[in-house]
């Protein structure tokens, strides 16, 4: 009993009481609205269409966009941002059938993650938000507010990247996808038309592919959340996206899984790499007076 | 050691964060797993589409005696390779139209040619489809018009009927997968 308990408690201090450094959320932030721009700023440009429901969602999505890429008034923006992407995603893609422009598991993929960034404090870091504080704290003569804030929102933000591998994981455990059949069909379609390819080992080098592809999905799932496993296996999730990227069209999906691999790490330690990279050699932030120190990665 | 205002925020945060993780997860639980369908559900399905259109095909010429001789659909038709030809000639996406694609090969060949046809195409549980196994002489009947398919066999049931066509509900613009 009292070690569920004890269980609960770490669960509670690890998703709710934890705090960090707001550096990785603003990373997530400013990768997120470029992502989002690459992937749907020609979509809602006046002059490429002519339909008045995405003229009316384009000019909300790049207005709250600039805001909040530029942290001026992060949390109003990003909340702003936020019902745009929904409206966005129901209206345009679900309701009126904008599927690829506006509701494909890519551009899902990146609303939710914008959508979970909104409610993480990103503005405290490099943000007009950030450059604003600093400069009334020197006209104030005092320090500045820490670059600290709950990190609730980025153990959220690495959920949602577990939970996209393990149910594509579990969609691929099927004999159509690891008997090669359906990795096959692809490369038909992308490469070598209907002629299946001649030369020795396709059929085995499609097998293998198929179940390594499922086995990697799987170890993802899970294993990003041990800082141990992590070492390994966010490279190899990393080569195992640029590799797609290579071979099939993906446009912003390589890219946002690979920003997202953030959320999994100590946002101290990336504030102290960006201390490093700036030449600072300023330590990591301190916990702001009576906040609780990250805790460990995994309940 | 937790903040002091902890407490008073903790409520609202927690709720948030249980409903937001319920969410993400109820989603493909329900649409995934117990094949049911909401629009606030999200699905993660990848490599589910792209491709599921596609058949694999080899043409023949079959000898009186019954051997048969592989055909160059490209050469027939007058490409250098498999590069310069059209892509509806390289990509078939439905034995309907690798027959129509035959029909033009028997054109191409002189005498009374035997073309035989073998085809593989996506089903729709992901797999392997046989959807021609050399049952019929393309060349048998001429089609009415330039392009038309050629009956079958009567005597041949045709293995790709009333079969759903998956790419019909393929994207405009291929993304994937």
């Amino acid at each position: 009993m009292s070690r569920a308990r004890d269980l609960a408690r770490r669960l509670v201090a690890w998703a709710l009481l934890a705090e960090g450094s707001t550096r990785t959320a603003a990373i997530l932030r400013l990768g997120l609205v470029l992502q989002l721009w690459c992937r749907w700023a020609l979509d809602f440009t006046p002059f490429h269409t002519t339909s008045p429901d995405v003229r009316a969602i384009g000019a909300s999505f790049f207005a709250s966009s600039l805001l909040f890429f530029a942290g001026l008034k992060t949390r109003l923006a990003g909340a702003w941002l936020s019902l745009t992407l929904v409206a966005a995603y129901y209206h345009l893609g679900v309701r009126l059938g904008m599927h690829d422009e506006f509701s494909h598991h890519h551009t899902r993929l990146l609303a939710t993650a914008t959508c979970l960034v909104a409610l993480a404090p990103s503005g405290r870091s490099l943000s007009a938000d950030r450059y604003l504080e600093n400069v009334r704290a020197a006209r104030e003569g005092r320090a500045p507010s820490p670059e600290r804030g709950p990190l609730w929102a980025q153990r959220l933000v690495a959920l949602q990247v577990s939970v996209l591998y393990l149910f594509t994981a579990i969609d691929k455990t099927q004999p159509a996808f690891l008997n090669g059949t359906r990795l096959e069909q692809i490369y038909l379609h992308l490469y070598a038309g209907s002629d299946y390819p001649a030369w020795a080992g396709f059929h085995e080098l499609a097998v293998a592919a198929a179940i390594a592809t499922v086995a990697l999905e799987y170890a993802l799932a899970f294993g990003l959340w041990v800082p141990r496993w992590r070492r390994v296996l966010a490279p190899l999730g990393v080569a195992f996206h640029l590799v797609l990227y290579y071979c099939v069209p993906l446009r912003t999906f390589t890219a946002s899984m690979c920003l997202l691999y953030l959320a999994f790490v100590d946002p101290d330690r990336v504030h102290a790499f960006i201390d490093t990279l700036l030449g600072r050699g300023d330590a990591p932030p301190g916990p702001a007076p009576g906040a609780r120190a990250e805790a460990p990665p995994s309940p | 050691m937790a903040s002091p205002a902890a407490p008073a925020r903790l409520w609202p945060r927690a709720l948030a964060f249980a409903l937001l993780a319920g969410w993400m997860v109820w989603g493909p639980v329900w649409k995934q797993l117990l094949r049911r369908r909401s629009p606030a559900a999200f699905e993660w399905q990848m490599f589910s589409r792209l491709g599921k259109n596609v058949c694999s095909v080899r043409y023949v010429r079959r000898a009186p005696g019954g051997a048969e001789e592989t055909l160059d659909r490209f050469a027939l038709l007058g490409h250098a390779d498999r590069a310069a030809a059209p892509l509806d000639v390289r990509r078939l996406k439905s034995v309907d139209d690798a027959a129509a694609l035959g029909a033009k090969l028997c054109r191409k060949l002189e005498g009374r040619p035997d073309v035989r046809l073998y085809a593989r195409c996506g089903g729709g549980d992901g797999g392997w489809r046989e959807a021609a196994a050399g049952e019929t002489n393309l060349c048998a009947r001429r089609p009415k018009r330039e392009g038309a398919a050629p009956k079958p066999d009567e005597a041949t049931p045709r293995p790709d009927e009333g079969a759903p066509k998956p790419d019909d509900a393929a994207p405009k613009h291929e993304e994937g997968p």
